[in-house]
C-alpha cells in the first residue's frame, strides 16, 4: 500500500513528489526516478490536521514529508501511536508550562517579599548622604512646603533648642533640619537624609519640652537608620515589578508619588524606639517624656477617631509603652530639665499669622 | 534568466562572477535546474473558532501566570498562522518557542531596567531642573536608538523561525547599519517638517526587503522614495478637500507600494487591494469587536489574514531547485520590546 505525498529535502526548495509505504526500518518514499529516500520511524515526528499528515525528521533543519490522502492518518496512527503530537498531548503541555508558571511566579514573588527587607538595607546603606538630602528634600518640599510653614520663628527656635540637645548623643554624619507645619492633625515624621517635620497638632498635645525630645529622638533614628531610604528603595521595587509584568512604563513619572507614602516596618519602628531611648537617656534627659505623649494619645484615641494619625501609623501602641517604660525605669540619674520655668506647651496661634 | 545560487541576485549572460556576492558563476550549472514560471497564490486556510480557542488559551492561562503563559500563548497562534497560510501549494511553517521569548524578553527588560536606573541616578544627584532635562533627553534618546536595534531584532528573530518547503527565511541586516537609517531619517523628518518622512519610510522597507533571504536566495526592492513621495504630497493636498478620507487612500496606497515593488529572483509579488475594500473591512470588522466586547476578535483576524493573503501572489520565475538552505541562529531580545515599541505589529502578518 502507498501514498502519495510531497516531500523537501530541507537543504534545496525543490519539491519532491514521492510514493510513501511502511518498511520494515523505516519510512519508504520513493522517488519518481526511482531513488529511495528511508526515514527509521525513531527519528520521525509530526502533526495531523484536517486529513493532512506534515510529518518530519528530527533535528535543528529537518526533512519534511507531507501526505494529504485519506487512510494514511489511521494507518499511522494504528502502527504508531506516540509518533504523532496528538491534542490530548498539546493540552498536557499547556498544564505543565501553566504549572510551571504559575509556580515560579510564586516562589518569586515570596521571595521578593521576605527578601525585600534585606535588600533595601543593602542598598540603602551605599546611597550617599548627599543622595539623601535630595531625596528628603523632596519630600518635605511635598509634604510640608514653605506656605504650611509656622509663621512665627521663635516656636521653630524653641523646638531647634531641644533637637540640640539630643544631637550630641546622636553623633553621626547628618546635619539635621527641623520644620514646624501649621497643621492641627496630631503628626510627626522624618524624611531621608537629616530632615524632621513636627505638626503644630502635635505640640499642643504635649505636655513639656521633654514629651517633644521623645518624639525628635525617635524621629532623628529614622534617618540615622536609613527607614525612610529603605522604604523607598522597597516602594520602586514593587513598581518596577509591576511594571515588568504589566508592561507599563510610565511609573518612571509617577516617582514623586512614592515619596509621598513612606511606610516603616514594625522592626523599624521598634528600632527607633529602642535607640530613641537609648539616647535620650545619653543626653540625660528624663526618658518618661517618650511614655508620656504616647499615652496621653492613646487615652484620646477613641475620642478623635481617625484624628491621631501618628498613632495609626504606628501600630500596637500598648506593647510599646509597656516596652518603653521597662527600658525608662533602667535610667539610673536625676534627669536634667529643660526650659525650666517656660510655660508648656507654649503659645502656638502666632503660628497662623499672616495666613487668616 | 540565470540567478547566483548563493544570494539569488539576477546577473546577464556571459558574467564569470555574481555582482552582488561575488559567486564564481562557472561553478553554476545553470541550465541544468529548472525555473519555474507564473502566477503563484497565496491562501489562508486558517478558522475563526481555532483562533478563538488559541486566544482564550492564552488570555486565561497568561491571567494566573502573570503573564509568562503568553508567551507561549503567542508562540502558538505565530505557529497556527504560519501553518494554514499556503502559496503555491505549500504551507508556512514556525520554529519558534515560547522560552525564547521569554529569555528574549528578561534580556530586553534587564536592559530597560538598567536604563531607567541610570536615568533615576542623574535625576537625583543633578540640580532639579538639570536632572530631570538630563532624565527626559536621556529616555528619548534611549529610545530613538532602541526603536531600530529592536526592529532589527525582531526581524532576525521572525524570520530565523520561519520556514517554506523546508528552508528557513533569515534576515541578514547590520543592526549599526540600520540605526545609522532609521536615526538619520527620523532627525531629518522632523528638520523637514516630516516633508521626509515618505522617504524615510521607504528607506526602512527597502532595508527590511534588501536583507531578508528565503534560504540562500535574496528579496530586493524597487519602489524609489520620490515616487512614494508624489503619492503622499498628494494625499496631504487634498486632506482638506476630502475631509481626510485620501489620508485612509494614502496607507492603502503604500502597503500596496511596498508590497508591489517587493522582488524575489524572477518574480514580484503583487497584492491586488483597493481602498474601498480595505476601509469595508477595518470598519466591519471594528463594528463587530465593538458589538461582541472583542469576543469577535479571532474572527476579525482571520477576515483581514484572507483578504490581504488571498488578493497576493507571487508573479514571474522562480528556481527553487537554485536555493539552498541556509539557517542563521538568532536570539528573541529585540522582541522583548514589542509591548513599548510596537515593532510586532506583524502578528496579524500584515505589518511586513
Amino acid at each position: 500500500m502507498t501514498w502519495p505525498g510531497t516531500y523537501f529535502d530541507g537543504r534545496t526548495a525543490a519539491r519532491h513528489d514521492v510514493a510513501v509505504s511502511f518498511g520494515a526500518d523505516g519510512l519508504e518514499l520513493r522517488h519518481a526516478g526511482g531513488a529511495l529516500t528511508v526515514w527509521p520511524y525513531w527519528s520521525i515526528r509530526g502533526t495531523a490536521s484536517q486529513s493532512r499528515v506534515d510529518l518530519e525528521t528530527k533535528g535543528e533543519l529537518p526533512e519534511k514529508l507531507t501526505v494529504a490522502a485519506p487512510g494514511f492518518e489511521p494507518e499511522l496512527r494504528r502502527q504508531f501511536p506516540a509518533l504523532l503530537d496528538s491534542g490530548t498531548a498539546a493540552t498536557g503541555v499547556v498544564l505543565k508550562v501553566a504549572g510551571i508558571g504559575f509556580g515560579a511566579t510564586a516562589i518569586l514573588g515570596v521571595a521578593l517579599w521576605i527578601a525585600s527587607p534585606w535588600i533595601g538595607q543593602a542598598v540603602a546603606s551605599l546611597i550617599p548622604v548627599s543622595w539623601e538630602e535630595k531625596l528628603g528634600e523632596a519630600v518635605v518640599r511635598a509634604l510640608a512646603p514653605e506656605s504650611k510653614r509656622c509663621k512665627d520663628p521663635a516656636i521653630a527656635q524653641k523646638m531647634e533648642r531641644i533637637l540640640d540637645e539630643l544631637k550630641q548623643t546622636t553623633g553621626t554624619g547628618y546635619r539635621f533640619r527641623l520644620y514646624v507645619v501649621d497643621d492641627k492633625i496630631v503628626n510627626a515624621f522624618a524624611a531621608p537624609g537629616g530632615f524632621i517635620v513636627l505638626n503644630r497638632g502635635l505640640i499642643e498635645k504635649t505636655r513639656s519640652p521633654e514629651e517633644v525630645a521623645g518624639v525628635l529622638a525617635h524621629e532623628m533614628q529614622h534617618v540615622v537608620q536609613r527607614h525612610g531610604t529603605r522604604a523607598m528603595l522597597r516602594g520602586l521595587g514593587i513598581r518596577i515589578l509591576l511594571a515588568a509584568m504589566i508592561g507599563d512604563a510610565g511609573w518612571l513619572y509617577d516617582l514623586t508619588g512614592t515619596l509621598g507614602e513612606l511606610h516603616f516596618l514594625r522592626q523599624d519602628e521598634e528600632s527607633a524606639d529602642i535607640e530613641g531611648m537609648k539616647s535620650m537617656q545619653a543626653a540625660r534627659l528624663d526618658p518618661m517624656g517618650m511614655v508620656e505623649l504616647l499615652k496621653t494619645l492613646d487615652k484620646e484615641a477613641g475620642d478623635l477617631p481617625g484624628a491621631i494619625r501618628y498613632l495609626s501609623s504606628h501600630p500596637q501602641t500598648r506593647d510599646r509603652i509597656a516596652a518603653m517604660e521597662k527600658l525608662a525605669r533602667q535610667a539610673d540619674y536625676t534627669p536634667r530639665r529643660l526650659m525650666q520655668g517656660t510655660a508648656w506647651p507654649p503659645p502656638l496661634d502666632s503660628c497662623s499669622v499672616g495666613t487668616r | 534568466m540565470p540567478f547566483c545560487t548563493v544570494c539569488g541576485d539576477e546577473y546577464g549572460a556571459g558574467a564569470s562572477f555574481c555582482v552582488r556576492c561575488g559567486t564564481a558563476i562557472a561553478n553554476v550549472p545553470a541550465a541544468s535546474l529548472p525555473v519555474e514560471s507564473g502566477t503563484r497564490r497565496f491562501r489562508f486556510h486558517g478558522t475563526g473558532g481555532r483562533f478563538f480557542t488559541l486566544y482564550a488559551v492564552m488570555i486565561l492561562l497568561s491571567m494566573v501566570t502573570a503573564s509568562i503563559y503568553s508567551f507561549w500563548g503567542r508562540t502558538n497562534i505565530r505557529r497556527y498562522i504560519a501553518r494554514e497560510t499556503e502559496l503555491d501549494g505549500e504551507r508556512f511553517d514556525y520554529h519558534g518557542t515560547g522560552l525564547e521569548l521569554l529569555l528574549g524578553w528578561l534580556k530586553a527588560m534587564g536592559l530597560l531596567l538598567a536604563l531607567l536606573l541610570v536615568v533615576g541616578i542623574a535625576t537625583v544627584t543633578l540640580d532639579e531642573m538639570a536632572g530631570q532635562v538630563a532624565g527626559t533627553l536621556l529616555i528619548y534618546a534611549a529610545f530613538l536608538f532602541l526603536m531600530p536595534l529592536a526592529m532589527v531584532g525582531a526581524w532576525r528573530y521572525r524570520f530565523s523561525r520561519t520556514s517554506y518547503r523546508g528552508l528557513r527565511f533569515s534576515f541578514r541586516g547590520k543592526p549599526a547599519e540600520f540605526v545609522r537609517v532609521y536615526v538619520a531619517g527620523a532627525l531629518l523628518s522632523f528638520l523637514t517638517l516630516f516633508l521626509y518622512t515618505p522617504i524615510w519610510q521607504n528607506n526602512i522597507r527597502r532595508f527590511l526587503c534588501e536583507n531578508t533571504y528565503y534560504g540562500s536566495a535574496r528579496f530586493g526592492y524597487d519602489g524609489s522614495g520620490s515616487a512614494l513621495f508624489g503619492r503622499w504630497a498628494v494625499c496631504w493636498l487634498l486632506a482638506v478637500p476630502t475631509l481626510g478620507v485620501s489620508l485612509v487612500w494614502f496607507w492603502v496606497e503604500r502597503f500596496r507600494f511596498f508590497w508591489n515593488h517587493t522582488t524575489f529572483q524572477g518574480a514580484r509579488l503583487r497584492v491586488d487591494i483597493h481602498t474601498p475594500g480595505m476601509v469595508w473591512l477595518y470598519v466591519s470588522n471594528f463594528l463587530l469587536n465593538i458589538f461582541t466586547l472583542f469576543l469577535a476578535y479571532p474572527w476579525t483576524q482571520v477576515r483581514l489574514l484572507r483578504y490581504v493573503l488571498e488578493k497576493m501572489t507571487l508573479d514571474g520565475a522562480v528556481s527553487y531547485e537554485r536555493i539552498r538552505q541556509e539557517a542563521l541562529a538568532a536570539g528573541a531580545m529585540g522582541e522583548g520590546f514589542g509591548p513599548w515599541l510596537e515593532s510586532s505589529g506583524i502578528d496579524s502578518g500584515i505589518g511586513l
